[in-house]
């Protein structure tokens, strides 16, 4: 019993805690309240949160520029497809994230590290669920103590080929 | 008080919403599609008006009877009748969702008041139109109807009998009365089409359709609902049938339930006061842009020497505020020297959702108070924590 808990004491502090970079759009989940003043979610801490007027806003350039900076994920959240206050904007950027993946895996970094996220103003709790989901299969990709590792380095560690 | 109602109607929108999508995928689910099913509903109701346009005689003795004519000889008539009828049902739900959706979901912010109030003219001429359409059939019910009609009309001061001789044609019913009704039941629904222009016009790409699902649907609902309960006229309207209790639906007919309640200049008195307000609707709750926030980052700017004139923001822009001018001079970057237009953004019609900016991979737009590089900035911040 004991030697468990001190195994998975062990396993989470060899965790590395993850750097996640979100937009999220200011009509879409309502973050009041649950943001910290440096702009962290409240209850997953290491997702730093900014608001944007719209997720058409976001220039995938960004996008690029926060993962090459040393954060682990990075995603956008709009409203649910379909009720974008401006008609587009989810639609116009989650096209944009799909084209960016492509040009992300010629750059040999993972494109499951970015993603886009459609919640309502009132489904925090979906929003959230998201988010931890997204954490999960972060770290599931990230290489003790370092950043989250590229595609072509999964493929070529011996441990993946199966 | 008041914004607090409104707060909470706007979560119950939301959650139905959220129901909704748990059910359907997102975008499939109705309630986001309110504008087009009133469009699909309009032009079911004009088809099969022009179906019904054909038969119809505009003539007090004759009209019940070419409307027997209609359900009983010619083949589909009953079916197209019945379609006609349901489909106006249809079309006053779908704008009344159409307008509770966007009212509650606060869709008339900015330059959005022009399809609001472009909206609110719409819906006084559907209601109208629909009104008008119960005294084609010119039986008891129209008759009723008739009467109550010159009733309100006469209650206005001082152009009262007048507004009564000019809607009857004449001292009373003849032969003019229904040639007016009918004119009265076409041209404005005709002149629908001409405040849709003005609906759609600062939009860029207007959601004028449903889903082929919904289609499929609601015109199988209108054509089952006409065949399962045939729609009936009453018995013909003549100068000796005496009044009697009518049923009065809801959709259209509330002007005359108001009756019941109030005075007939009151009625007409609270339908113009409903209309007033619902012009106001959208510079009622304007709130200051300290409290906006990031909702109000300020009206998008061109970066005249990066600009290419690549036309993306001028597509992607989806109020119309960005049009594209010929380029009075070259820009500055390598890429912008040969350029041959130039984005310019109309301030009156911008939203400041920076679509655009997300548009451009040229860094030629900005809103002014969340820049390229305080983003870059923050993001980097967080980056390094």
């Amino acid at each position: 019993m004991s030697e468990l808990e001190h195994s998975s004491s062990l396993q989470s502090q060899e965790k590395p805690t993850l750097k996640v970079v979100g937009f999220v759009c200011d009509w879409s989940v309502d973050l009041k309240g649950a943001l910290t003043e440096d702009g962290r979610l409240r209850e997953v801490p290491n997702v730093y949160v900014m608001m944007i007027p719209c997720s058409g806003f976001i220039r995938p350039s960004w996008l690029e520029f926060a993962l090459k900076n040393g954060a682990d994920g990075v995603f956008v959240c709009g409203c649910p497809y379909g009720d974008c206050l401006n008609r587009e904007g989810n639609f116009l950027i989650r096209n944009r994230i799909q084209q960016m993946r492509r040009r992300l895996q010629r750059q040999r970094i993972d494109p499951e590290r970015v993603t886009m996220l459609a919640y309502g103003l009132h489904d925090r709790e979906g929003f959230l669920l998201a988010i931890k989901a997204f954490l999960e299969d972060l770290r599931r990709r990230v290489v003790p103590g370092g950043q989250a590792v590229t595609r072509a380095a999964q493929q070529s560690s011996p441990n993946e080929i199966s | 008080m008041y914004k607090r109602i409104l707060k909470n109607l706007q979560r119950a929108t939301l959650q139905v919403d959220v129901l909704l999508n748990r059910v359907l995928p997102s975008d499939w689910n109705p309630l986001y599609y309110t504008g087009g099913l009133s469009n699909l509903f309009l032009t079911i109701l004009i088809l099969s008006g022009i179906f019904l346009f054909f038969y119809y005689v505009p003539d007090p003795n004759e009209a019940h009877r070419s409307i027997t004519f209609i359900t009983e000889r010619v083949p589909y008539g009953r079916i197209i009748r019945g379609v006609h009828r349901y489909a106006a049902d249809g079309f006053m739900v779908a704008i009344f969702l159409h307008l509770f959706r966007n009212w509650f979901t606060e869709r008339y912010l900015f330059s959005r008041d022009i399809p609001w109030i472009s909206g609110m003219f719409l819906l006084g001429f559907a209601g109208f139109v629909g009104i008008t359409g119960y005294f084609m059939a010119w039986d008891d019910r129209a008759q009723a109807l008739l009467a109550m009609t010159l009733h309100m009309l006469r209650s206005i001061p001082l152009v009262g009998p007048w507004l009564n001789e000019l809607l009857l044609g004449g001292g009373g019913v003849g032969e003019r009365t229904l040639v007016r009704f009918l004119f009265l039941h076409v041209v404005p629904a005709v002149t629908l089409y001409l405040l849709l222009w003005w609906h759609y016009i600062r939009i860029r790409h207007p959601k004028i359709w449903p889903p082929a699902v919904w289609v499929l649907f609601s015109l199988g609902l209108v054509f089952l609902l006409s065949s399962l309960v045939p729609v009936v006229s009453g018995v013909p309207a003549s100068p000796t049938a005496q009044p009697q209790v009518i049923p009065l639906d809801f959709l259209y007919m509330w002007p005359y339930w108001l009756l019941k309640y109030v005075g007939p200049i009151w009625a007409i008195v609270l339908g113009f006061v409903l209309f007033s307000y619902g012009m106001y609707i959208p510079y009622q709750l304007r709130e200051k842009p300290e409290v906006m926030g990031v909702r109000h980052a300020g009206v998008a700017q061109v970066i005249e020497p990066n600009c290419t004139g690549c036309e993306l923001c001028y597509y992607d822009c989806p109020y119309n505020a960005i049009i594209m001018v010929p380029s009075p001079r070259p820009g500055q970057t390598k890429a912008a020297q040969n350029r041959k237009l130039l984005a310019v953004v109309i301030e009156s019609r911008c939203v400041e959702c920076g679509i655009c900016i997300g548009a451009c991979p040229f860094q030629a737009l900005e809103l002014p108070r969340l820049m390229e590089n305080q983003v870059l900035e923050r993001v980097l911040a967080a980056c390094r924590s």
